[in-house]
């Protein structure tokens, strides 16, 4: 196997064990959450 | 004549050449649509659409730099956006930026209509193209400066001084899709126009009057230069283009094949050189992943395949 496969082959599995693992923490489910919590505010002072 | 056809030429393996680069730009064209609706909530709130969205509207559908920003500012680990982005660039290379992006399609049919140019003076071209890099840096320390602001209490002092959407999402209160698609389409929707030109100006605030002018100086540099925010500003772009250094899949050129006629290079929206490509594999780190070169090249010598080293 030669150097550049070996680096994406790398960077795949890191990114696959960071989705899976994001999976286990329940991320998906956290996300909405998130999105309300920190782009809600941005609405106040622009929206008359 | 259209600009492709005074760029290829009207020989006849030029004509096979550009019917295949509009069909090219048909199907992108259609995808990215397709994404632009999918994508975007704030189009449900005009059009019954299918979208999928976070029932959210303020923003376009939130970016994995946007959620990278929420997670690191509220310490928790950025697991999901940073592996999205590793494990989709390390296939694909930034085919989110040429096939994905509601940005990108924006800044293409900007090109379609305008005389904006791929080119720009080389030297030039290459010292701007680091600058996204600059900004996607600069985005990432203030995100991590923000999380150890230590406590919601300066949190909300900062917000109090410049506004609670830069205190909590420092990048999408000014990036220029999030205005586009998100506070312009939410401002039509709820039909919260001004009636008159001089109450639109009084409710201008600060921030939201940077935003509109932020949006306004990048279209009219799109309109200039063709992708600018890509090329040259999009943070996003910009860690997409980090991780996609070694994608599996890329464009190769074969060097037996190519008859050095340079028409990739002028097709090309990113201003890659394709024809003096190191190694046969153009610059993935820049490369949008559009094709446009692969379709233009009438001797077939440009082919997008997986590793072939």
């Amino acid at each position: 196997m030669n150097k550049e496969w070996l680096i994406t082959l790398i960077f795949f599995f890191l990114g696959a064990v960071f989705i899976s693992s994001s999976i286990d923490f329940n991320y998906f489910n956290l996300i909405p959450e998130l999105v309300k919590k920190l782009i809600e505010p941005i609405t106040q002072g622009i929206l008359p | 004549m259209s600009k492709e056809k005074k760029i290829l030429g009207i020989e006849s393996s030029h004509k096979r050449a550009i019917r295949k680069l509009y069909t090219l730009r048909a199907s992108r064209f259609a995808i990215q649509v397709i994404f632009l609706i999918i994508a975007n909530e704030s189009l449900n709130l005009l059009l019954p659409l299918p979208v999928i969205g976070l029932s959210y509207p303020w923003t376009s559908f939130p970016s994995a730099l946007d959620m990278l920003q929420a997670m690191i500012i509220l310490l928790i680990p950025p697991l999901l956006p940073l592996g999205s982005i590793i494990f989709f660039n390390a296939l694909f290379g930034r085919i989110f930026c040429g096939w994905i992006c509601p940005f990108g399609f924006v800044q293409d049919v900007i090109h379609y209509l305008t005389s904006s140019k791929n080119f720009i003076k080389s030297s030039l071209h290459s010292r701007l193209k680091y600058i996204k890099y600059i900004i996607a840096v600069f985005s990432i320390l203030i995100f991590i400066g923000w999380a150890y602001l230590d406590s919601i209490n300066q949190l909300n002092s900062l917000a109090s001084t410049y506004g609670r959407g830069v205190a909590l999402m420092p990048y999408t209160s000014f990036s220029p899709d999030a205005t586009l698609f998100g506070t312009l389409l939410f401002i039509f929707s709820l039909g919260i126009l001004p009636n008159s030109i001089s109450s639109f100006f009084s409710s201008f605030n600060a921030a939201i009057f940077i935003r509109y002018l932020i949006l306004i100086l990048v279209l009219l540099a799109c309109s200039r230069v063709t992708r600018f925010w890509c090329r040259y500003v999009c943070p996003m772009g910009a860690i997409n283009a980090t991780f996609s250094t070694r994608s599996a899949l890329g464009i190769y050129r074969d060097v037996g094949k190519c008859d050095d006629c340079g028409i990739c290079n002028k097709i090309c929206p990113v201003q890659i050189d394709v024809v003096n490509a190191k190694l046969g594999r153009i610059d993935s780190k820049e490369c949008i992943m559009c094709f446009e070169c692969v379709a233009a090249c009438h001797t077939r010598a440009l082919n997008v395949t997986f590793k072939r080293r």
